[in-house]
């Protein structure tokens, strides 16, 4: 694969660890990342050339209200370090966040386990396991930054995997009828495109058909509003409650 | 080589960060109390403005304390590892369009203390910055600019080419030649 090629590789290490690639690149960047050791470990070598540059910036002092601020997140955040056990086998060295953990688990998860279930639909079975790598991804997460449903593209069918990552049962309202409506927001003009309903309980494997396809490649981010069961709005009726950019993990690279 | 007043404050910042992993909150007070300083400078310097930095020294150092088991010092020193959660959040920072649209309202002048790289600073850098900057002085000084640019002020490939009345493509090129002539000089 392309993002094999040592020189590729370097380039784009070289390049991020400067700070000259930027927005959706880096973000893909970090997501390839995490699937490709090598890749990573070209980075972390980069980050040891380069950041004694960054030894001779006068130090200036942050206002105290930083550090209160600081005390104010990782206090509660400590107590539920300890009780959430999927949190800590995330842990890896470099700290690009739960987004980019999670990006990590579902490409590798997601790519493996694709390829070697059995009971796989038969169209998937027959291609090779390059095909069935997951061509875009987003990670949903709530205002709080937690990350809350993660949701898979891939072709060769086009086909959408949504999985939760935790307990969603308390945002839903099915006794009011509400379901989880995901919708793509479009690159160019921030158009809110429906894709699908789902609810919250379980992973879900659903065909996609060329409009919702389009309207994921062209995405720049996908939302999740509650709406109600069996019709689909055209525009959301309420603000979103999880939301993560569309990454493309398979694009030419802008380097 | 490191001088050893600089490997026993290494030593002291992953002893820091592994009493972190253990949830030790005084451990976290020391470490801020330590590399704060130089971690809000790395973010004012690339996003020039305070509120910003703020908000960019706050995102890391939470990340910092959440993933404090994560960092490997086999890896690399503490400080290395710290410097770049904050440059990467403060990249990200930079690259958000809302961000981006606020340009106009910098004022430069606001920012004097910034304006650095004057020889008292130089003098109290390391000798790995030497060396580093030993190697990017055997560049071309456009191709030179292009990596610093980028490096200490988050500059896309786009904006130092407006800067250097240069294509972009040059302006990319350069960066990435440039790197890589600076990695054969360090591993020399």
């Amino acid at each position: 694969m392309r993002y094999d090629e040592p020189e590729l590789q370097e380039a784009l290490a070289c390049s991020y660890v400067a700070g000259a690639l930027q927005g959706l690149a880096r973000r893909r960047f970090e997501a390839l990342m995490h699937t490709r050791p090598a890749l990573r470990q070209r980075v972390e070598a980069w980050e040891n050339r380069l950041t004694p540059l960054a030894d001779g910036t006068p130090e200036v002092q942050p206002p105290a209200r930083v550090w209160r601020a600081i005390q104010g997140r990782i206090a509660p955040q400590a107590a539920a370090a300890q009780s959430v056990g999927w949190w800590h086998s995330l842990a890896f060295w470099r700290p690009f966040g739960a987004l980019a953990a999670v990006l990590a688990l579902v490409v590798t998860g997601y790519t493996g386990y694709v390829v070697t279930r059995p009971a796989a639909p038969p169209q998937v079975a027959e291609v090779s396991p390059q095909q069935v790598a997951p061509s875009y991804v987003a990670v949903l997460e709530d205002e709080a930054d937690q990350p809350a449903l993660v949701v898979t593209a891939f072709k060769g069918p086009w086909r959408l995997i949504v999985e939760p990552l935790r307990d969603l049962a308390s945002y839903e309202s099915p006794e009011g009828g509400k379901v989880f409506q995901i919708w793509a927001v479009e690159r160019d003009t921030g158009t809110t495109r429906p894709l699908l309903q789902v609810t919250g309980g379980a992973v879900l494997r659903l065909p996609l058909d060329e409009s919702g396809w389009v309207a994921i490649k062209t995405s720049e981010s996908l939302v999740v509003t509650l709406e109600d069961a069996g019709s689909t709005p055209a525009a959301p009726s309420s603000p979103a409650i999880f939301s993560g950019l569309c990454l493309n993990l398979k694009g030419p690279e802008d380097i | 080589m490191k001088s050893t007043a600089a490997r026993d404050a290494s030593d002291q910042l992953g002893q820091l960060l592994s009493r972190c992993s253990l949830g030790d909150q005084a451990a976290f007070g020391e470490l801020y109390e330590a590399t704060s300083a130089k971690l809000f400078g790395i973010a004012l310097r690339i996003l020039r403005r305070e509120a910003w930095a703020e908000e960019a020294l706050q995102e890391a150092y939470v990340k910092i304390w959440r993933y404090a088991d994560s960092y490997n010092p086999g890896r690399g020193r503490p400080m290395t590892w710290m410097i770049n959660v904050v440059r990467n959040h403060a990249l990200d920072l930079l690259r958000r369009a809302d961000y981006r649209a606020k340009e106009e309202e910098w004022n430069p002048d606001r920012d004097q203390r910034m304006s650095t790289d004057n020889p008292a600073t130089l003098a109290e850098t390391s000798q790995e910055m030497q060396r580093v900057l030993g190697c990017l002085g055997l560049l071309g000084e456009e191709q030179r600019d292009s990596i610093l640019l980028s490096y200490h002020q988050g500059l896309t490939p786009t904006e130092v080419a407006g800067r250097l009345k240069r294509p972009v493509g040059t302006v990319k090129t350069w960066i990435r030649r440039g790197l890589i002539k600076v990695r054969e000089c360090l591993d020399q």
